[in-house]
């Protein structure tokens, strides 16, 4: 299991995959301080054309909250291009028919399986949290350091348990599906229900979809409490889709 | 427009990583003799046309040979 682990990073820095990641992940968490930055000569910019409609535009104040919303907005970035990355871990590897081998010389298929987990996540980990948040929250205590914000780390961490949920379906799909396209298809699907089932305010509380309003919980209009069913029901379906992942890829043809 | 100074902390690193990416895109080019689409002359004019990250990744995307 440790040479296939081996085998996955090998993969990715050989093919670049890594570096162009790393770099798209610093470029994202840049990007968050920057628009902040550059906000009030942006309005600067639009000033007259928002004075045409009627609409007066006052001193514009930009701080540390500037910043952190922009990271909240942006957000789904990273995750869709981590999603887009790893929709061919597996199913790469069936349509080459290189996991054949691997089956026949007698690595189990839980281990392959597993070692594909352990590197998804641990890459989206590593990503998000050391580059585009660690860049974003560099800069931000850089120029806007006297700010407090409440409750940063909580609201971050959320975000990255819903982007593991997220995985979690892309390598539920990945068991199921031939190609990445479909894989990108089934997680899409779910997405979509998801955000229809979000309509519904009864069950706003436990989708996963609660995960993303750290901006909130940051401006204190929601409470630490509001997360705790969306963090339950999040971590159980990230452990369920596991399993059933484990079932499933025992019984595929590869 | 902001001070030029004010917004160097951006400007640095992008283009720290632009240039990395450049020069990896570069090596990759030239290490590879065949390629999925286009020739290594086209490649490297892409790629330095559109060195802001456009081209290097266009080259990945669309060039680079599958392992």
């Amino acid at each position: 299991m440790r040479a296939f682990l081996k085998k996955e990073w090998m993969e990715m820095t050989r093919t670049g995959k890594l570096l162009i990641l790393c770099i798209l992940f610093i470029m994202f968490g840049i990007m968050n301080p920057a628009i902040a930055k550059l906000t009030p000569w942006i309005m600067e910019m639009m000033k007259e054309s928002i004075e045409e409609s009627g609409f007066v535009i006052g001193k514009v104040t930009v701080n540390a909250m500037t910043s952190w919303t922009q990271y909240y907005k942006n957000a789904f970035m990273p995750v869709l291009v981590i999603v887009l990355m790893s929709s061919g871990v597996l199913t790469n590897e069936y349509q080459s028919g290189t996991l054949v081998q691997v089956v026949t010389k007698g690595l189990s298929r839980r281990k392959i399986l597993l070692s594909k987990m352990i590197s998804v996540y641990c890459t989206w980990t590593v990503l998000y949290m050391a580059l585009y948040f660690g860049v974003t929250y560099v800069y931000t205590i850089y120029f806007w350091s006297e700010d407090k914000v409440e409750d940063l780390f909580a609201g971050i961490i959320f975000y990255w348990l819903m982007g593991m949920f997220i995985l979690a379906l892309v390598l539920l799909f990945s068991t199921i599906a031939n190609n990445g396209g479909q894989v990108l298809m089934g997680t899409g699907i779910v997405y979509m229900v998801l955000f229809f089932l979000n309509y519904v305010p009864k069950l706003q509380k436990f989708l996963p979809f609660r995960l993303m309003d750290g901006l909130q919980l940051t401006m204190g209009s929601l409470k630490m409490e509001d997360f705790i069913p969306a963090l339950i029901t999040s971590s159980v379906s990230i452990v369920v889709c596991g399993m059933i992942s484990i079932v499933l890829f025992d019984k595929r043809r590869l | 427009m902001p001070e030029l100074k004010e917004m160097l902390p951006f400007i640095i690193p992008i283009v720290i990583a632009e240039v990395i990416l450049l020069v990896y895109t570069l090596r990759h080019i030239f290490t590879h003799d065949h390629y999925k689409r286009g020739s290594r002359a086209l490649w490297v004019v892409v790629t330095l046309v559109g060195m802001e990250f456009i081209g290097p990744i266009l080259y990945f995307l669309l060039g680079k040979e599958d392992a």
